[in-house]
């Protein structure tokens, strides 16, 4: 019988982010109607590259807490579990870049208020899950 | 003077050698640099420079705790002032200098994430090292 490991109870604030910076990087990728587009594309094609970085960390974030804390014992990645602090901090770092560069081009955005309430998030978790990791 | 109070100062001496560079960058006619620069890429500037020197502080404790899980971290003020003020120095310097070179918007990002992250450990590296000794100096 498959028994599932006893949920941390942040587990799914951490999913929520994970997904909505993952859904973030791809419409910025793929979306030209997006402000975040527009602007990454004027940039220069570093911006993609950057954004296409940020996509894969919160796709490692996504599968982290799949495997780690939703699917049996039995099944865990101690690589992104290990690093799970960088990660955040990884995403953390790469919303406020975003928001650097959409300042830089036009200025204060509605899309700043999302960009900083996310990152504040992720470095929030960073910590929390640092200190929780080392009392286990 | 006490000879080990000698060392200490000649070490200072020694780690004061880069403020020279720092008047280097800053030699960089502020006043033209600093037009365009608004009040948000300013805040984000602060925010980006706070995220690097805490991915520093996070490194650290996660260091001290895997080496020793139950212990509480030593003087924990000092690692968090240590970190943010390395990493806010140093990002106001970064930024100066990308804004006065006009720096590609992805270069300067860089710059400034990397000098951050550089300058809280630096500063983190000098404080445990020097000011630890001379608390615990007779």
């Amino acid at each position: 019988m498959i028994e599932f490991k006893k949920l941390p109870n942040y587990w799914s604030i951490r999913l929520y982010l994970s997904l909505s910076v993952l859904i973030l990087a791809l419409t910025t990728i793929f979306d030209p109607a997006r402000l975040a587009y527009r602007i990454i594309a004027a940039s220069g094609a570093a911006g993609f590259w950057c954004i296409l970085g940020l996509a894969c960390l919160s796709l490692c974030a996504v599968i982290d807490v799949v495997v780690n804390d939703l699917l049996p014992d039995h099944c865990c990645l101690h690589c992104t579990e290990r690093y799970r602090h960088l990660v955040y901090m990884g995403l953390a770092l790469g919303l406020m870049s975003t928001a650097f560069v959409i300042a830089q081009h036009v200025g204060l955005a509605s899309l700043h208020a999302e960009l900083v309430l996310e990152s504040s998030i992720a470095a929030a978790l960073a910590f929390i899950d640092l200190y929780q990791r080392h009392r286990q | 003077m006490n000879a080990y109070y000698l060392r200490t100062a000649l070490r200072l001496m020694l780690v004061a050698l880069w403020v020279p560079t720092l008047a280097l960058a800053g030699s960089i006619t502020l006043q033209t640099t600093f037009e365009g620069i608004t009040l948000t890429v300013v805040s984000i500037v602060a925010a980006l420079s706070t995220l690097s020197g805490a991915t520093a502080l996070v490194v650290r404790i996660d260091k001290e705790l895997r080496s020793q899980p139950d212990a509480t971290l030593p003087r924990p003020w000092l690692f968090v002032s240590a970190n943010m003020l390395g990493s806010w120095l140093a990002a106001t310097v970064a930024f100066i200098t990308g804004e006065g070179q006009d720096m590609n918007d992805w270069t300067e990002l860089g710059f400034i994430i990397v000098a951050s992250f550089i300058g809280a450990r630096f500063l983190e590296m000098i404080a445990e090292k020097y000011l630890a000794k001379l608390k615990d100096a007779p």
